[in-house]
């Protein structure tokens, strides 16, 4: 069952002091589909759209075209309120993201005191009840953010994302800021929560190896566009496109001779999304870019079992 | 699953943070002094009527302005002496230091609220309605202070009421600033956002989110803003637009009392040490505040 | 090879409101021309005040001491700033984890490096420096470093800014580079690149290499030997390879061992309990005794000492028996 379906979705935003209506073409003609119970990874450098999708789906930005269906819901359909209690998000820096003047039960059940009326003491109530979830003890619960540590900010975060019961969780960059060892808490934390609540996640990072161990299905952003998306074994076991290649070999995870001897980048710099190449977006880096890469955009298509965009066959 | 617990980390209330406070701010002796001063400024506008040996406008025409207790002449009676019309300055002060504490806390409320909801708003928004709101308040900041006071003063004529109003207009300015700078920086951060992704509306994310994260310079803008009201007031007042007499006003006392600067310069000295002290321990006291508050904040 | 930093027993704490905090204790190890250290860690090990030491560059309440703090025969403890000056950047080069915030805003890239130049290089004349700058520019592979000679930093990308910094660490042929972080914050591809350049500039420039990192895949590949730290002392150092296929230290494990493994998915990581000790009030013992899987009593007792066998240093009583991780 799909808990999420994009479909052709695009946020553009308008450049500012350009008259000419030019716009940034943020996430530019995504679709994909989200199972329940099911990861989604979003992979990309930084400037690829990935937040901006984030702040799409939560209602944040608005879309500039496409569709959006929460279960069978479109999103042009449902209040605000209706989209909150099904999606919510959990941010990259836990201690920026926790307001460092309220209490951890506060935090916690802030979404609730808004969104439903209860009271001071169901409040407390149900934070204890998630604190405990998420392997804290209630303890904390008349605590500020400085007094927890790293780990324990962004459980904080995780039990403040599930006080409404959603069903899909975007996860943007959870668990970067975050110390080896920590992640590895948070990560067991995060499958463990699938498991029980039926989670579905939108996991967004820039860490291959994290994606690859957490995400059923990958789905790799260059410019707004999509590149690759598929199971997550097909990606990083057997990459097709040259961008998935390029960032496989660069985070030097991947034993496959040919991604270890897959040719250097020809351009170093990401091009301005402000001002994209022609043809297919890669084609200025892309090592084995051919002539009608410059001239032609190619479509997203069904290659080997996953989609691509790419004119390789 | 392993357990992080709150046990392991040290455990800390809300009195060891008061405590981790005063360590810091009693490091600067002289804001233990402005506090010092403070205190006791209150402690005697609370308990006027009880601490003054007489009335604050009571008359003793037998003793016209009679020299303080320590002077040739003056008297136990009288310890700070009589001014021209007979009343007994020690009580006229004492008074006078109730309204002041009055007429400051006012003039900083009404400036605190008009300032800093003025400032959260043009923060938050930005854009147009960001640039309507600084534009005005740029119109206030392009008077000299006491200039614009006597201008509002002379407008809507003298009176304690009016010289409040005008005084806490002038005020607003320097809260808008601080706390739309404030909102600037407090509103790219995360949890703001993260409030938005849960359908805060813009009123409680800038009342419940931003406005807790600027306190701390306000308590300081505040304490400041105190010091600059009774300066003001009390200018205001020596020009005859402030308060009316017979009120017992320090900066009326001294306006009063200029004609006997030679011969009784002690009605002159004192309301002005009055003011000085007033004025200096609440200076002193907001910079230990500020340096107390600062580094907190950072860390 | 000849030794070009030999640090013994190097110990830094703080003074703070709360005590004196020990955030380095004992810290020895050594450097030779043209190598390369991985110092790995997870935040708050030591990892960044050891390199701030070598670099002078501690505050002011930091209290250093060592038995040996030597660069090339010149002891760094009891330096005056002058002296100090003469060696960063001219003998020692430092790159910081954030390029963009370690580029002054104000001023162009061609002035910036300049600048140290003018420093270290008074003999340079205007246009010699200028050509200096130039090379430089084309070292660390920036394209077209005419047109990017006047540009400010916040036209840059991150990955250019980084290649601008090492550019500027690398201006007078530093026997040694500091790398703290290098490529924490920059992006996957970015970082391939600037990790690509530093072993090249090492090769060509014979330089030895700190390179700090909390990410043990960069470390793996970028160093000949390796030291891990926890709660500010050295728990396990040794060859690269060695450390990371056969960690001892059960906490060189767990760390190990919370990476998510590529090639084995669906299992649970590995995560190690507990936190950091308190280093205002550490505790009697193996620093990391609380969160080991390994302990015994005897561990909390003393804290073990280093002991050195077959090429390898190890700070433990009972070591982890592994059968290696094979790829």
């Amino acid at each position: 069952m799909s808990v999420l379906t994009v479909e052709h979705l695009k946020t553009y935003y308008p450049v500012i002091g350009n008259r000419d209506g030019d716009v940034v073409k943020a996430v530019n003609n995504l679709s994909f589909d989200l199972k329940e119970n099911q990861t989604l990874g979003i992979v990309g450098e930084s400037g690829c759209g990935k937040s901006t999708l984030a702040k799409t789906l939560m209602g944040l930005e608005s879309k500039t075209d496409g569709k959006i269906f929460f279960g069978e819901k479109d999103s042009d359909n449902i209040s605000a309120k209706e989209r909150y209690q099904y999606i919510q998000m959990v941010f990259q820096d836990p201690l920026d993201s926790l307001n460092p003047r309220k209490k951890a039960w506060e935090i916690i059940t802030d979404p609730l005191m808004i969104n439903k009326k209860v009271s001071k003491n169901e409040c407390i109530k149900k934070a204890a009840e998630l604190m405990e979830l998420v392997g804290l003890r209630s303890e904390g619960l008349h605590k500020y953010p400085h007094m927890f540590s790293g780990g324990q900010r962004q459980r904080l975060g995780i039990a403040r994302a599930l006080v409404l019961n959603p069903k899909v969780l975007i996860l943007d960059e959870p668990v970067s800021a975050l110390d080896v060892s920590i992640q590895a808490q948070i990560l067991n934390l995060l499958k463990d929560l699938q498991r029980k609540m039926k989670l579905s996640y939108i996991f967004i990072s820039h860490d291959l190896s994290v994606v690859n161990y957490i995400a059923d299905e990958t789905l790799v952003m260059y410019l707004g566009r999509v590149c690759e998306y598929g199971p997550s074994e097909l990606i990083f076991g057997k990459p097709f496109h040259p961008y998935t290649k390029t960032l496989l070999k660069s985070a030097h995870i991947s034993n496959s001779e040919e991604i270890k001897n897959f040719p250097k980048l020809l351009d170093t710099e990401l091009p301005s999304p402000l001002n994209p190449p022609s043809g297919c977006f890669f084609h200025t880096r892309c090592p084995v870019a051919k002539e009608e890469c410059s001239n032609f955009a190619p479509m997203l298509e069904e290659k080997k079992e996953r989609q691509v965009s790419c004119f390789l066959e | 699953m392993n357990d992080l617990t709150s046990e392991d980390i040290p455990k800390i209330n809300q009195l060891y943070l008061l405590k981790e406070f005063w360590s810091h701010f009693s490091e600067n002796k002289g804001a233990v002094f402005g506090l010092t001063l403070i205190i006791t400024f209150i402690f005697i506008a609370l308990f006027a009527p009880v601490l003054a040996p007489y009335g604050p406008s009571q008359i003793f025409s037998d003793s016209l302005t009679l020299p303080p207790f320590w002077s040739e002449g003056g008297s136990s009676a009288y310890l700070l002496g009589t001014d021209d019309l007979g009343r007994d300055v020690l009580s006229r002060l004492i008074h006078g230091a109730r309204v002041s504490l009055f007429v400051g806390v006012s003039i900083v409320l009404i400036s605190t609220i008009i300032g800093t909801s003025l400032g959260l708003i043009a923060g938050y928004f930005g854009g147009k309605v960001d640039s309507v709101i600084m534009r005005f308040i740029d119109i206030l900041m392009a008077y000299p202070s006491i200039l614009l006071a006597i201008i509002v003063v002379s407008v809507i004529g003298p009176g304690m009421t009016n010289a409040i109003i005008a005084v806490a207009i002038v005020n607003i300015p320097s809260f808008t600033r601080l706390v739309r700078a404030n909102v600037l920086e407090v509103k790219k951060r995360q949890f703001v956002m993260a409030a938005k992704t849960f359908g805060a509306s813009p009123v409680r994310i800038m009342l419940k989110e931003i406005l807790p994260n600027c306190m701390a310079t306000l308590i300081v803008q505040t304490t400041l803003g105190l010091s600059e009201g009774i300066l003001s007031t009390a200018a205001l007042g020596f020009l005859g637009l402030g308060v009316q007499p017979p009120t017992p006003e320090w900066g009326i006392m001294l306006s009063d009392a200029r004609p006997y600067i030679e011969s009784s310069p002690w009605l002159v000295t004192l309301p002005g040490l009055c003011i000085l002290a007033v004025v200096l321990g609440l200076n002193l006291f907001g910079d230990g505040l500020r340096d107390a508050l600062d580094p907190k904040l950072k860390r | 090879m000849e030794k070009l930093l030999d640090v013994k027993n190097l110990s830094i704490s703080f003074e703070t409101k709360k005590g004196i905090a020990h955030a380095v204790r004992n810290v020895s190890f050594e450097v030779y021309e043209g190598e390369t250290l991985g110092v790995v860690g997870e935040s708050g090990c030591g990892k960044s005040i050891t390199n701030l030491a070598i670099m002078g560059l501690l505050p002011e309440n930091a209290i250093v001491k060592a038995d040996r703090l030597n660069f090339k025969g010149t002891e760094l403890l009891n330096l005056n700033e002058k002296s100090w000056q003469e060696i960063r950047g001219e003998k020692i080069g430092m790159i910081f984890q954030d390029p963009m915030s370690s580029l002054n805003p104000c001023y162009t890239v061609e002035y910036q490096i300049d600048e140290v130049l003018k420093i270290h290089k008074p003999e340079l004349n205007k246009e010699q420096r200028k050509e200096k700058v130039l090379s430089l520019l084309k070292d660390v592979g920036i394209p077209a470093p005419n047109e990017r000679l006047k540009s400010y930093p916040h036209e840059l990308s991150g990955g250019m800014s980084q290649r601008v910094m090492i550019a500027m660490a690398i201006a007078c042929d530093p026997k040694l580079l500091i790398a703290d972080e290098p490529t924490t914050a920059l992006d996957v591809t970015v970082q391939g690149q600037i990790l690509d350049l530093l072993s090249k500039l090492q090769k060509t420039k014979a330089m030895a290499v700190i390179f700090v990192s909390h990410d043990l895949s960069v470390v793996r590949d970028i160093t000949d030997k390796i030291q891990v730290m926890y709660a500010g002392e050295v728990i396990e150092s040794g060859s690269t390879e060695e450390v990371i296929n056969e960690p001892r230290h059960p906490y060189t494990k767990g760390l190990l061992d919370s990476i998510p493994n590529f090639h084995k998915k669906n299992t649970e990581l590995y995560s190690i309990p507990g936190i950091v000790p308190d280093l205002l009030n550490r505790p009697n013992g193996c620093q990391f005794a609380k969160r080991c899987f390994n302990r015994s009593d005897d561990c909390e007792e003393a804290l073990p000492n280093i002991e050195q066998r077959d090429n390898r240093s190890l700070r433990c009583l009972h070591p982890v028996v592994t059968e290696g991780i094979k790829e």
